[in-house]
């Protein structure tokens, strides 16, 4: 998919897995070969749960098992993305209604990668004004600048 | 020499096969010459058939 999509190897991607099935032949070889296919394309790949809404997705495609049609995996090729771990930030703001984390996440994710990296190297925190309200997200608590940094 | 016969370079070739039961059977495929042999199991267990999925969702990407 990398060649249609004009994707080098070297180019940053970040790959997630959905299961048409939870218990099949495909599931039970995504939990023994996951870390096998992320060694292998040196590119995170993460169960689509991880997939921010806010991901640019550059293309798609999908595998079935020739002896079960109906048991797919799709495979997401995304731009890398600040990943959220939604209950550390509901765990922190929880309690503020207002806090939208979709909305969250698309603020952060205007920033580039390479400008998010650098604020977090910078002091750790990313502050970041939503709806009039600061809000100070914790790098590696509440979010990663990528898949990549967090799996 | 064998016995009172000196065997001359070239009067012999060696070859070596394997038995009848690994070159007819369905589980194994093999192949040898004087020097070497090659015996394969072609049989697909659960591991070998996860480890071609894994490889074709690997080649999707």
């Amino acid at each position: 998919m990398r060649k249609n999509v004009g994707i080098s190897v070297d180019d940053q991607i970040e790959v997630f897995y959905k299961l048409s099935q939870k218990e099949s032949v495909l599931a039970a070889v995504l939990v023994d070969y996951a870390d096998q296919v992320k060694k292998v394309i040196k590119m995170p790949f993460v169960p689509a749960e991880f997939m921010q809404k806010q991901a640019a997705l550059i293309g798609e495609t999908h595998f079935a098992n020739p002896e079960d049609e109906g048991d797919v995996v799709t495979l997401y090729v995304c731009k890398p993305a600040a990943s959220f771990v939604a209950m550390e930030v509901q765990k922190s703001f929880g309690g503020d209604a207002s806090l939208n984390l979709e909305s969250l996440a698309t603020v952060v994710n205007n920033f580039s990668q390479a400008g998010l990296q650098q604020m977090v190297s910078a002091n750790g925190t990313l502050k970041v004004t939503l709806d009039g309200k600061e809000v100070a997200l914790k790098h590696k608590q509440h979010f990663y600048v990528n898949a990549k940094e967090r799996f | 020499m064998h016995g009172a016969l000196k065997i001359e370079a070239g009067w012999l070739k060696v070859e070596k096969l394997f038995k009848d039961k690994y070159q007819k059977s369905e589980e194994y495929a093999c192949a040898s010459n004087a020097t070497s042999s090659v015996l394969l199991v072609t049989t697909m267990d659960e591991t070998l058939i996860k480890m071609g999925h894994s490889r074709e969702i690997t080649n999707r990407i």
